[in-house]
């Protein structure tokens, strides 16, 4: 059977019924994007993974107690907000008891080194700049509006803040991102003026 | 169409925003473009930007995808067979909800010792499923802190090596120790959590421990808090049962003997302590080339028993060598990562 044309509260249905093929329906369906918001929320993909796992299995488990009011996607977003923050904390946490963690060092040391030696006049590499800019919050509401769609209402729901807040959050998002832009773009232009008249 | 003054308020466009992610210009748009070709850097600028909202993540590695549905199919197997043994078992583990306490394990051990123990204990997992390994290891001098699949944490000791299996926090939780590790378990109400380190197999029952096992004739478990049971493999000895602040010894005749032990010692090496106490000199040297990752060549070594009792707080190897050679008489020479220790002779 086929489930690419029903919808999503059909295969709900089906999952809640105990259909183990449409439970695995919905995981390929939905894994991509709660991977990449994952990402939003953390830096570790193997946390992210686990929380996928998680979200999956508690997900089967309660397929019988479940009232999914909104949709089948908005749910799992919100399980995943859940999990992979509870499981950050929790690492958090423990990282308290030890002051090192040589992988994370390395990491960010890498990535510093990165950025430091992005060549500047790669434009698209302009905005991966002003978006690495953002911080956690904005990163994460500006995916929630712009790649998973939601609306205002949903971003604010999942995000535990007010709609007016919210907006005021992705504006100034937005607005640095085009501020970004335009600043590089001034600024690439001087460095090129410069060139010739070096020449 | 409106006049669309900022990025912003591109952005802000439904039809924008469909048209970049279905891939489908809307005509509306060619023809405002057209228009308004003053603003077509804008709206370039405004598609640069969503793009890289969408490129600003990884993708998921088709194999890891497979790997996840794989142990949440596994995971779902488990849930029945417990659910079919057990109906009155909570269906949502306690693993999922804030537990008060942590459980602590610290575990340690020789490693050559180790080698013999380990090699055979890895035949006995296998199942008809190939088993995949996890394994961390440390080289000598290095330290460091890993994260389990159920959120335990274990800092793990230089030259020391942990492994656990892939499906670990699904169907298990056992951790296979070589050398030496503290380990804080969290709580899980379904799945033990288990250390196989030498003859000794410590079970978490659910709060914070403590495990030492220096030497085949010198293995220790020490329970910082909570309780947990200590297994020794050969089944002489019934099971023991610690509280905070006791620990089993193995004696020589390998039974296991109840103490108590100092808490705060036992975890110098995590809090970059070295700490001896009526150490032999052997074992200070032992413990001195696994720490600063070096190999020690002894010359002249008395025959009087030498016995040893300080501490090191974060010390340079040399600042170490200079106070050991100071009370125990010998001179000593650092070439790379090769000691020499030459005992005065008149100290013969």
């Amino acid at each position: 059977m086929s489930f690419s044309n029903q919808s999503d509260p059909l295969i709900w249905d089906l999952i809640s019924k105990g259909d183990e093929a449409a439970f695995e329906y919905i995981y390929v369906k939905y894994v991509d994007q709660l991977f990449r918001y994952g990402q939003k929320l953390s830096k570790d993909n193997l946390l992210i993974e686990d929380a996928i796992h998680d979200v999956f299995m508690c997900l089967w488990e309660k397929r019988n107690t479940i009232l999914i009011n909104s949709s089948l996607k908005y749910y799992l977003l919100q399980a995943m907000r859940r999990d992979v923050i509870k499981k950050v904390n929790i690492g958090r946490k423990k990282k308290d008891l030890d002051q090192v963690d040589p992988d994370f060092i390395m990491d960010s040391s890498v990535q510093e080194l990165l950025l430091e030696n992005q060549i500047i006049l790669e434009s698209d590499q302009n905005v991966r700049e002003a978006i690495n800019k953002l911080s956690d919050r904005q990163r994460e509401a500006v995916f929630l509006k712009y790649m998973e769609g939601l609306s205002y209402e949903e971003v604010s729901g999942l995000m535990d803040m007010k709609v007016s807040s919210l907006y005021n959050l992705i504006m100034k998002a937005l607005k640095n991102l085009s501020d970004f832009l335009a600043n590089k773009q001034t600024y690439i232009k001087s460095l090129f003026y410069l060139l010739l008249f070096l020449r | 169409m409106r006049n669309f003054k900022n990025i912003e308020e591109i952005l802000e466009n439904e039809s924008f925003l469909a048209s970049i992610h279905s891939g489908k210009l809307d005509p509306k748009w060619n023809i405002w473009l057209k228009e308004n070709p003053d603003k077509v850097v804008l709206y370039n600028r405004a598609v640069r930007i969503l793009e890289e909202i969408k490129n600003d993540s990884e993708t998921l590695a088709p194999q890891r995808k497979e790997i996840i549905l794989r142990r949440i199919r596994q995971s779902i197997k488990n849930e029945k067979r417990l659910s079919f043994k057990n109906s009155t078992t909570s269906k949502s583990p306690a693993r999922y909800r804030v537990a008060a306490l942590g459980l602590v394990i610290f575990f340690s051990l020789t490693y050559f010792f180790f080698q013999m123990e380990w090699n055979g204990k890895q035949e006995l997992t296998t199942d008809a499923i190939p088993v995949q390994w996890v394994t961390k290891a440390n080289p000598k001098g290095q330290k460091s802190r890993i994260i389990l699949p159920d959120g335990s944490t274990i800092t793990l000791n230089s030259d020391s090596e942990i492994k656990y299996r892939k499906d670990f926090s699904t169907n298990n939780r056992d951790v296979y120790l070589k050398g030496e590790a503290f380990f804080e378990v969290a709580p899980d109400s379904l799945l033990e959590f288990k250390v196989f380190s030498g003859s000794l197999v410590t079970k978490a029952v659910g709060t914070a421990f403590n495990i030492q096992f220096y030497d085949n004739l010198k293995q220790r478990v020490q329970l910082t808090s909570g309780k947990v049971q200590v297994l020794e493999e050969s089944g002489m000895d019934e099971p023991v049962y610690l509280e905070s602040g006791q620990e089993v010894v193995l004696n020589k005749e390998h039974r296991m003997v109840k103490k108590s032990f100092d808490i705060e010692k036992a975890l110098h090496w995590k809090n970059n302590v070295i700490y001896f106490e009526n150490s032999s000199f052997t074992e200070v040297i032992r413990t001195l080339e696994r720490w600063y990752g070096v190999k020690i060549e002894v010359k002249n070594e008395p025959k009087r028993a030498i016995l040893i009792s300080t501490e090191f707080h974060n010390d340079y190897l040399v600042n170490v060598l200079n106070t050991l050679g100071y009370s125990f008489g010998f001179s000593y020479s650092v070439d790379k990562k090769n000691v020499s220790i030459q005992f005065n002779l008149d100290d013969k």
